[in-house]
C-alpha cells in the first residue's frame, strides 16, 4: 500500500469527467427579488506559516508616524489602508508550527498530547451569518494545511488547486453532468435519512456519557442534509460569468507567491461576484524544493532556522520581500474591483498574519499581523507591549463587531482591540 | 477517626472537622459496598499530608486548586475519582511533593499510596459505565479505509478523503478526539459512493501485457532536456546519466490502462564516465518511482531504491500499484544535482539498458470482488429480490456482527424507494451499500452492545486497523473470545497475517513521530551526506527492529540498549560501521564499541527529534520523557522564549541551558528534561555521530574533502555529560543507557501503556494503570518480550471490559 493522496475519483475530477458533490454549497439559496441593497461584507484570513524576521518588520515608533521598514516600504503605497499590529498573541498557544492550528481559533496548547481545537473566525463568522452565497465559504491553501475548523474542532480539508476552485466557481456543467448532479444530491438526501433515523434509536439506548459523539454524528448528518437540500436549489441557478480565462495551476510546490497570486485572483473574482463572502488561505512554506525567488539558494524552512547567521538572514529577506510584496499584490487586487461607489477592499476584512513571532526558535509571541480595509480606521502601527503580549483576539472581536456581529468575545479576547476604531 | 484537636495547629482545625463528619458517615454505612469506595483519611495519612501537603494544598494556600485539608475521601463521584486519581499520580511519580520540599520517608510514602490506591482502584473499577471515554468511537481514516477495501476487494485510497484525524494522548485511535463534523459526513458520503462505483462499474478485465522500453525512445522529456543541455550519453547499448532530475527517466509512452498492480523490470549497472573517474565507495544506485509525473496534478511515490553492480548489468524487478493513466520514473538516488556538460564530467554513471513493464497482473483479484459484491447474482440481470439479499449480506459483514431482517431494513428501505423509481440494479444496490457505509453501526466501533463481537472488532482494529476476520467472528460467535487463553491464540495468529504492517507501521508513526520524518529537511550545507536513501533507511531500521521484537519475543529493554542493530550498507556508513553490504535491511551484531544500540541511538529518532539544522537538547529531553519514560513535562509558562541554537557556534547550547537552569522556576523541570538530551547530544540532526558541532561561519571555511570543499567547518567540542534528577552522573550516552537499564521498569510500563492506549482507543484511568503494572509484573519472567506483552494485554480483563 503506497502513499499517494489521488484517488481515481479526484483524478477523473480533476480531468472533469465527474461531478463532485458539492461539499461547501451554500445553506440556502437567496430569495429571488429580496437581494438586499446594501453591500456584503466580507472576511479574509491569511496565515504564513513561518512568517518574517520581525527586525525587518516591525518598526520602534508606533501611530500613524511610524518609520518605514524593510518590509513595510514595499507596501508603502498601500499605508493608509492597513494597521499593523506588534506585541500580539494568543496567550497558551504555544508548540511553534503546531501553533498554526490555533492561528483562527486561539485554542491553549496545539502541540499538547489532548489538544482539542475550537471553531475558526471564519466558521463562526459562517454560523452568525449564514452568508446567502453558493459557497458559504472557500478554505484554501497554497498547497496543504488548513486555518478553518468547525466548532467540534475538527478541521476542514483545503482546496489548493486555483483551476479546481474556478471550475466549480464558474463552469457550468453539461446537462447530463447537471441531471447527474441533480440525483446525486437526492439520494445522498435519503441515504443520510435513513442513517439519521437508525442513529437515533442507537442513541436512545445508550448511556448518557456515551452520547456524545453519536451527537455529533446526528448533527452533522442533519447539517449535510440541509446543504444537499440547498444544493439541488442552487443547482438549477446559472453560475455567475467571468470574463477571464481559467487558471493554470502550478506544479511546483515551493512557488509559494506564484500560487498565492493565482489563490489571490480567484478570491477577486468570487468575491466580485458574490460567490462567497468568507475565505481563508494558509499559506504553506514546507513545500520541498526552493522558492523561485532570485538569489535564494536554500530551503525556505531551513532559511527560518538561521540562528542570525548572515548569509542565511540574507537569503530569508529575498523569499520575505517576496512575501510582503505577495500582500502588497492582494490590496491591489481588491482595490482594482469596484462595487456601490468604492472597492471591494472597503467592505472586505483582511487578516495576513502568522502563527510565528520568530520561526527560528519557534517562538509564537509576538506574531505579525498586518489588517486591512474592511470598513476600519487604519494607516497606524498599534504597538503593545513585547514582553507581555496582547491578546489577538480582541482584534477577532473588534472584527467581528464590524462584520455586524454582536459579539463581545471569541477565544481568549478580554474586549475589543484597543485603537482599531471603525472607519 | 478521632484526632486531638490539641495537636493540630490552628488553621487545621476546619480540616479536622470535615475530616471527621466524612470518616463518620461512612461509618454510618449507607449503600453497601461503598464503603470501600472511600478512602479512608485517618490518622497516617492525615500525618502524612499534614508533613508534606498542607503548606500548599491547605487552608491559607492552595496551589493548582486543591485543598487537601477538606478533601472528602469519598469516591463516589467522577470528579472525586479524577482528583484523587492526579494526587496518586503525581505522588507516585515524586513530583509531589516539589523538589525544594523534604522528601518524604520511604514507608511512609508507600503507606500512603497503597491507602489511596486500593480504595480508588476499586472505585473506579466498580464505576465502569460512568467511566468516561467508553462509549462508541469512530474508525480513523486509515480504518475506514481499510475496512471498506475489506468489504469490497478493493486496495483504494480513500483516506485521503477524510479530513485528518485529530490525536489525543498521542494516538489518532483515542475517541475522545475523533470528532466527527458535516465536513466528515459529506466525505463519507463522496468516499462510498467512489469506492462502490469502482466496485459496481467495474470494466472488464483488461488483458496483462509486457512490453519493453527503453531511455531514448521513450523518454521524452529526458531526451529533450539532456541533450539540450549536453548532460546525456549514449554508450553502447545503454544510457548513461549522472544526475537527478524531477523528470528523469519518466517512461512516457506507458500509461497504466488500469488501476492495478504492474512488474518492470530494470537491466542496469553502474559505470564510470570521463576521464580519471574513480569508483564510489557505495554502489550507484537506483531509485524507482511511480505516479504521474506529466500533468498539473503531479503525483509521485517511491517504489524503492536498488543498488547496481559495477559493469555487470543486473536486473532489478518490482511490483508496484499504478493508478490508471500513471507511470514509472527512474532517478539516481542521492546524488546532488550537476549541472556539468557531459564533455567535462567525471564520475559514477548509472547505465540502464531496458526496461520491461509488464501489467495489470490480475491474481484473481477482480473475480474475488465480484464475488464479495454480487456473490453469483449477474449484474445485468439481478433482481431486487436479489438486491435484498446481497444487502443484508454486506451489512452483516460491514456491521461485523450478525444482523436480523430489521437491523438492514432501514438501508434496504431506501434501496427499495430506488427500485421503485425505476433504478436499474446496480444503481439501486449502490445506494443501499452506500447507506450501509454511512450507517453508524459501520462507522462506529464499540457500539451500544459492548459483547464478544465488539472484543473481536477491538482484536482486529488493534493489531490490523481492519475489520474481524471470520475466524475472529466465529470466536465471537462460540463465546470463546471470553477466554483470555483464545486471545492470546488470535494475537499469535494475528501478527503472522500481512494486515499485522498495519499496527507496526501505524503505531510507530505515532508513538516515534516517524510519520513526521520529512518535516525538516536537513541543511544541504551542513549535511551534505543525507540522502534519499539514507532517509529511506533510518524509517526502515526502526520499523524492521520493532517488527523484529514483535516476531521474535524480544525484550522491550532492548528500546534503551541492544547488542544489535538493523542495517544495510547505506545506514551503516552512516553509523560507520563496517562489513555491512547491500539495500536490505538486516540484524547486524553490534561492535562492542559502538555508541548504537537501542531506540534512542537510531538515526530516524535523532532526526524527528530535531529541526533540519540543529539540535536541541530541550526537545530532544522533553520527548524522549514523555515517549520512551511515559513522564511527560508540562509545557513551559507563558512568556518563556525558547533557546534558541547558535549556528556559528559562538555560544553552545550547554552554556546557554545553564544560564537557563540557574532561574528556579526553569530549573524544576529542566534538571528532568536537559540530561537525557545532553546524553544523545552526540549525535547531530541527521543522527550521525559527532564529537564537534558543524557550523556555518563565511570567515571560517570548511576543509577539503574529495576536491570539494564542505561549506562548514567543526566548532566546539560536544559535551554530553550530565547528571539525572536523582544525582547519578554520567559521561556520555552509553553510560546514561547504563543507567536507565539499571531499571528498565519505567520504559516496560510505558510501552505498555503506549500499547493499551492504542489499543482501548481511549484514555488510561487509574484501574487500567493498576491492570497494566500487574502485567508487566507477570512479564518479568518472560525478560518483558513485546510479542508476549501484546498477548497478555489482549488476555487482560480491561481489554474486554466494555
Amino acid at each position: 500500500m503506497h502513499n499517494t493522496a489521488i484517488s481515481r475519483r479526484r483524478f477523473l475530477r480533476a480531468a472533469g469527467v465527474t461531478l463532485a458533490l458539492p461539499l461547501l454549497d451554500g445553506l440556502a439559496p437567496r430569495a429571488e427579488g429580496t437581494a438586499s441593497t446594501e453591500p456584503p461584507r466580507r472576511f479574509l484570513g491569511i496565515c504564513h506559516s513561518l512568517g518574517f524576521h520581525a527586525p525587518n518588520l516591525f518598526p520602534e515608533t508606533a501611530g500613524p508616524n511610524y518609520e518605514l521598514t524593510p518590509y513595510l516600504k514595499l507596501v508603502e503605497r498601500h499605508r493608509e489602508r492597513f494597521t499593523l499590529l506588534s506585541g500580539v498573541s494568543h496567550p497558551d498557544v504555544d508548540g511553534g508550527h503546531f501553533a498554526e492550528a490555533s492561528f483562527l481559533t486561539s485554542a491553549p496548547h496545539p502541540k499538547g498530547s489532548s489538544f482539542r481545537n475550537t471553531i475558526s473566525l471564519d466558521q463562526y463568522i459562517v454560523e452568525r451569518t449564514a452568508p446567502p452565497t453558493r459557497f458559504p465559504f472557500l478554505a484554501l491553501a497554497t498547497r496543504s494545511g488548513s486555518l478553518s475548523w468547525t466548532s467540534g474542532g475538527v478541521p476542514i480539508p483545503s482546496e489548493s488547486s486555483p483551476s479546481r476552485v474556478f471550475r466549480r466557481l464558474f463552469v457550468e456543467g453539461t446537462p447530463d453532468e447537471t441531471a447527474a448532479q441533480m440525483h446525486k444530491l437526492a439520494t445522498g438526501r435519503s441515504v443520510l435519512d435513513a442513517v439519521l433515523d437508525q442513529t437515533r434509536k442507537m442513541h436512545g439506548s445508550l448511556g448518557s456519557t456515551d452520547r456524545d459523539k453519536l451527537d455529533q454524528y446526528m448533527t452533522s448528518v442533519r447539517d449535510v442534509e440541509q446543504r444537499l437540500h440547498a444544493g439541488q436549489a442552487w443547482i438549477k441557478r446559472p453560475k455567475p460569468k467571468v470574463d477571464v480565462p481559467p487558471p493554470v495551476d502550478i506544479p511546483n510546490e515551493a512557488d509559494l507567491f506564484g500560487r498565492s497570486r493565482l489563490l489571490f485572483d480567484l478570491i477577486q473574482l468570487a468575491f466580485t461576484t458574490d460567490s462567497t463572502r468568507v475565505v481563508t488561505v494558509s499559506m504553506d512554506a514546507y513545500g520541498p524544493g526552493l522558492t523561485p525567488v532570485p538569489g535564494v539558494t536554500q530551503g525556505h524552512h531551513n532559511l527560518s532556522h538561521h540562528g542570525l547567521d548572515p548569509e542565511k538572514l540574507a537569503e530569508l529577506r529575498l523569499i520575505e520581500e517576496a512575501q510582503m510584496n505577495t500582500f502588497g499584490y492582494l490590496l491591489d487586487r481588491l482595490l482594482g474591483a469596484s462595487e456601490h461607489g468604492g472597492t471591494l477592499l472597503d467592505r472586505t476584512a483582511v487578516l495576513f498574519g502568522s502563527n510565528l513571532g520568530n520561526a527560528s526558535s519557534h517562538d509564537t509571541r509576538n506574531m505579525p499581523i498586518l489588517l486591512a480595509g474592511g470598513g476600519l480606521k487604519h494607516g497606524r502601527h498599534l504597538a503593545f507591549d513585547r514582553n507581555n503580549n496582547y491578546p489577538l483576539c480582541n482584534a477577532y472581536v473588534s472584527l467581528l463587531q464590524r462584520l455586524g456581529i454582536e459579539t463581545d468575545r471569541f477565544g481568549s479576547s478580554t474586549g475589543t482591540m484597543t485603537g482599531l476604531d471603525l472607519a | 477517626m478521632r484526632v486531638s484537636v490539641a495537636t493540630f495547629p490552628r488553621r487545621l482545625v476546619g480540616a479536622c472537622m470535615s475530616l471527621y463528619l466524612c470518616a463518620s458517615s461512612a461509618t454510618a454505612g449507607d449503600a453497601p459496598g461503598n464503603a470501600k469506595h472511600e478512602i479512608v483519611i485517618d490518622g497516617e495519612l492525615t500525618t502524612f499530608f499534614r508533613s508534606h501537603c498542607y503548606d500548599c494544598h491547605g487552608a491559607d494556600v492552595q496551589e493548582g486548586k486543591l485543598r487537601l485539608d477538606t478533601l472528602s475521601g469519598a469516591l463516589q463521584t467522577s470528579e472525586a475519582q479524577e482528583t484523587w486519581s492526579k494526587i496518586l499520580t503525581r505522588l507516585a511519580a515524586g513530583e509531589m511533593p516539589p523538589e525544594d520540599q523534604p522528601r518524604p520517608e520511604r514507608a511512609p510514602l508507600q503507606n500512603a499510596l497503597s491507602a489511596i490506591r486500593a480504595p480508588l482502584v476499586a472505585a473506579v473499577r466498580s464505576s465502569v459505565a460512568g467511566r468516561p471515554g467508553r462509549g462508541p468511537r469512530r474508525l480513523n481514516r486509515a480504518e475506514y479505509q481499510n475496512s471498506v477495501n475489506a468489504l469490497l476487494g478493493t486496495d483504494l485510497d480513500l483516506a485521503g478523503y477524510l479530513p485528518e484525524d485529530g490525536i489525543a494522548d498521542g494516538f489518532d485511535k483515542v475517541g475522545r478526539a475523533l470528532n466527527i463534523s458535516s465536513v466528515q459526513v459529506e466525505r463519507y458520503l463522496e468516499a462510498s459512493e467512489e469506492a462502490l462505483d469502482a466496485v459496481l462499474y467495474e470494466q472488464p478485465k483488461i488483458p496483462s501485457t509486457t512490453r519493453r522500453y527503453n531511455i531514448w525512445d521513450d523518454c521524452g522529456i529526458a531526451r529533450r532536456t539532456f541533450t539540450y543541455n549536453g548532460v546525456f550519453a549514449e554508450s553502447k547499448d545503454a544510457v548513461l546519466a549522472w544526475y537527478t532530475s524531477d523528470k528523469f527517466y519518466y517512461v512516457e509512452t506507458f500509461k497504466a490502462p488500469v488501476r492495478g498492480k504492474y512488474r518492470i523490470r530494470i537491466s542496469a549497472y553502474g559505470t564510470l564516465l570521463g576521464k580519471g573517474a574513480e569508483r564510489s565507495a557505495a554502489p550507484v544506485q537506483l531509485a524507482l518511482h511511480g505516479g504521474d509525473f506529466k500533468s498539473s496534478n503531479r503525483v509521485s511515490h517511491r517504489v524503492g531504491f536498488f543498488s547496481t553492480d559495477w559493469e555487470q548489468p543486473r536486473v532489478i524487478e518490482a511490483v508496484d500499484l499504478l493508478e490508471a493513466g500513471h507511470s514509472f520514473k527512474l532517478t539516481i538516488a542521492g546524488r546532488q544535482t550537476t549541472n556539468t556538460k557531459v564533455a567535462e564530467y567525471a564520475g559514477p554513471a548509472l547505465a540502464v539498458q531496458w526496461m520491461e513493464i509488464e501489467g495489470p497482473l490480475d491474481e484473481g483479484v477482480a473475480e474475488r470482488r465480484r464475488q464479495l459484491v454480487f456473490d453469483h447474482v449477474d449484474p445485468d440481470r439481478g433482481t431486487p429480490a436479489d438486491a435484498e439479499r446481497l444487502l443484508q449480506r454486506f451489512a452483516e459483514r460491514a456491521f461485523r456482527r450478525p444482523i436480523d431482517a430489521p437491523d438492514v431494513e432501514p438501508y434496504a428501505a431506501v434501496m427499495r424507494a430506488q427500485f421503485a423509481a425505476g433504478a436499474s440494479f446496480r444503481e439501486g444496490l449502490k445506494v443501499g451499500m452506500q447507506a450501509v457505509l454511512c450507517a453508524p453501526e459501520f462507522l462506529f466501533v464499540n457500539p451500544e452492545a459492548a459483547d464478544d463481537y465488539a472484543v473481536a472488532s477491538r482484536l482486529s482494529y488493534f493489531l490490523w486497523s481492519a475489520p474481524p476476520d471470520a475466524e475472529l467472528l466465529q470466536a465471537a460467535a462460540s463465546g470463546k473470545l471470553r477466554r483470555a487463553d483464545e486471545r492470546r491464540r488470535h494475537v499469535d495468529r494475528m501478527l503472522a497475517d500481512g494486515r499485522a504492517q498495519f499496527f507496526a507501521h501505524h503505531f510507530l508513526d505515532h508513538w516515534l513521530d516517524l510519520k513526521k520524518i520529512d518535516f525538516t529537511t536537513p541543511d544541504k550545507d551542513i549535511y551534505p551526506e543525507y540522502d534519499e536513501p539514507l532517509r529511506d533507511a533510518m524509517v526502515r531500521e526502526t520499523r524492521m527492529f520493532f517488527a523484529d521484537l514483535l516476531q521474535n519475543d524480544g525484550s522491550v529493554r532492548n528500546i534503551i540498549d541492544s547488542d544489535y542493530a538493523m542495517l544495510n550498507a547505506r545506514l551503516a556508513r552512516h553509523y560507520d560501521i563496517s562489513g555491512v553490504v547491500g539495500d536490505d535491511i538486516r540484524k547486524v551484531p553490534l561492535p562492542a564499541d559502538s555508541l548504537r544500540g537501542g531506540l534512542l541511538t537510531q538515526a530516524s529518532v535523532l532526526k524527528v527529534t530535531a529541526d533540519g539544522t540543529a539540535t536541541s537538547p530541550v526537545l530532544r529531553g522533553v520527548w524522549l520523557l514523555d515517549r520512551i519514560l511515559g513522564r511527560p513535562v508540562p509545557p513551559p509558562p507563558p512568556g518563556v522564549p525558547g533557546v534558541e541554537p547558535d549556528v556559528r557556534g559562538a555560544t553552545t547550547i550547554r552554556e546557554q541551558l545553564a544560564k537557563h537552569r540557574q532561574s528556579e522556576s526553569c530549573a524544576t523541570c529542566h534538571k528532568r528534561i536537559d540530561p537525557p538530551g545532553f546524553a544523545l547530544e552526540c549525535f547531530d540532526a541527521i543522527g550521525g555521530f559527532r564529537d564537534r558541532y558543524r557550523v556555518v561561519d563565511p570567515e571560517r571555511p570548511g576543509a577539503e574533502v574529495d576536491g570539494v570543499r564542505k561549506k562548514y567547518a567543526l566548532g566546539r567540542k560536544v559535551e554530553t555529560g550530565d547528571q539525572m534528577p536523582d544525582g547519578r552522573k554520567f559521561a556520555d550516552v552509553r553510560e546514561f543507557q547504563r543507567l536507565l537499564a539499571a531499571d528498565p521498569r519505567p520504559v516496560v510500563e510505558n510501552v505498555a501503556m503506549k500499547l493499551l492506549t492504542y489499543a482501548l482507543g481511549r484514555e488510561l484511568d487509574i484501574a487500567d494503570r493498576e491492570d497494566v503494572r500487574q502485567i508487566v509484573d507477570g512479564l518479568k519472567s518472560r525478560d518483558f518480550g513485546l510479542r508476549s506483552m501484546i498477548k497478555e494485554l489482549a488476555a487482560s480483563d480491561a481489554f474486554i471490559a466494555p
